[in-house]
């Protein structure tokens, strides 16, 4: 008798431990699904608000470029200096908000991945870079670059906020020497791309945080055009679209970013 | 073929003052009529109420179409002009975002273009110019007899 006692017992404590144990999985799921929520409106929110923010911002830089059109003759050169600084920091608010904006898109958005040759696109990329700013960086591509699989658009944009920031953070005095390669790291099975640059580089103590927003190193000649999200935005895409990124830096003597993504499929 | 109207639906006063500088920049010289709600913009392709007199209030050729917009939503503006207006009347949508989802509702929606209002003023000199190039002086255009007018008020 005592032993089926036992039983019953022990029956009953597994049934209260399973009941306890799918109250904590609902618990857990409700929970998850409010904080996916949350992420979800914080994002559209973030995004409506930067939105709305640039109504304003091309009225100051609308009306400010009027001013200089109609009236600069009325000016004194200070007025047309402080008209000059005015549209100047819309210009650079506009970059910011423009930021956040596609920070914003790119976490939000379905980002498909498909293979895309890189063989193809960086001598693109840097063509369209030469046509803008001409003479600015002798860029090197060793070819054959491995194709990878990724969202062509988010790719370009990374790699072309990559570019950008060798660009800024050239060292001043030297001529600047960008430099594109791949590699398979088997152990993961992922493709390295790699841009290398002979700029100001980045002290170690900073390595980590320039990845996320708003963390731009002031150093050198540092960019005060830069608004300090273009690698966030990089960050943010690359983990959306299956990789990672990173850098290693020789302070005073350049940075090479890497980019993993996944390789093409055979 | 000046004479041909145009009606610019902007609620954004600052908005509206600038493309105006810009078409008028670009020698636009066609007569551009202006309301800032999507009701407004209804009622007076409608001809309805304070816009019932058609010699002031005529049906446009061109509509350069805002996509936020009070009252109605510029996307629903777009629906009732293709529902209810000739296909002859060129709808340019003028927006201050390229949203995917507001370019595709748009484009299932029959506007013949999708601009982003630009960000600096010499673009949107730049724009105004490609309009008046494109769609005033380049397109061929329907007059209005033959155009016709409402196809049916829903």
């Amino acid at each position: 008798v005592k032993v089926i006692q036992n039983m019953t017992q022990q029956r009953q404590r597994e049934a209260e431990l399973e009941r306890l144990h799918a109250t904590l999985e609902q618990r857990v799921q409700e929970r998850t699904h409010e904080l996916e929520q949350a992420i979800v409106q914080l994002e559209s929110f973030s995004y409506s608000i930067s939105h709305d923010l640039r109504g304003p911002l091309r009225a100051m830089q609308g009306f400010a470029s009027i001013l200089i059109e109609d009236y600069a003759s009325q000016l004194d050169d200070t007025g047309r200096h402080y008209l000059e600084r005015i549209s100047v920091a819309a210009q650079r608010m506009d970059r910011l908000v423009q930021d956040v904006l596609t920070l914003s898109r790119i976490q939000r958005a379905s980002l498909p991945c498909v293979t895309v040759s890189l063989d193809r696109l960086v001598p693109e990329l840097v063509d369209q870079h030469r046509q803008l700013h001409p003479d600015v960086a002798r860029i090197r591509i060793d070819h054959p670059l491995l194709p990878v699989q990724a969202h062509e658009p988010s790719l370009i944009q990374c790699l072309t906020n990559l570019l950008t920031n060798a660009v800024k953070f050239a060292r001043p005095g030297v001529p600047l020497e960008i430099h594109f390669s791949t590699e398979l790291l088997k152990g993961d099975d992922l493709v390295r791309i790699r841009v290398r640059d002979n700029g100001v580089g980045i002290r170690r103590e900073d390595q980590d945080r320039i990845f996320s927003i708003f963390e731009q190193v002031r150093n050198g000649n540092a960019a005060s055009e830069g608004t300090g999200i273009g690698l966030a935005i990089v960050k943010a895409a690359v983990e959306r679209m299956g990789g990672r990124v990173g850098v290693v830096s020789d302070f005073g003597k350049g940075s090479s970013f890497y980019v993993d993504l996944p390789p093409a499929e055979k | 073929m000046t004479e041909e109207p145009i009606l610019l639906v902007e609620d954004n006063p600052d908005d509206l003052a600038l493309m105006m500088r810009a078409l008028k920049r670009a020698q636009v010289a066609n007569p551009v009529h202006t309301v800032t709600t999507g009701g407004d913009a209804i009622r007076y392709l409608k001809g309805e109420g304070q816009f019932a007199d058609r010699k002031r209030f005529p049906l446009p050729y061109l509509i350069l179409l805002d996509l936020k917009l009070p009252e109605v939503p510029g996307l629903e503006v777009l629906q009732w002009i293709r529902t209810n207006l000739d296909f002859a009347v060129v709808v340019v949508v003028l927006s201050s975002s390229a949203e995917a989802q507001d370019v595709i509702t748009a484009a299932k929606r029959h506007c013949n273009s999708y601009l982003v209002k630009p960000d600096s003023l010499q673009e949107l000199y730049d724009l105004a110019a490609l309009i008046k190039a494109y769609w005033i002086d380049r397109n061929q255009w329907i007059r209005e007899p033959q155009r016709g007018r409402i196809r049916a008020v829903g």
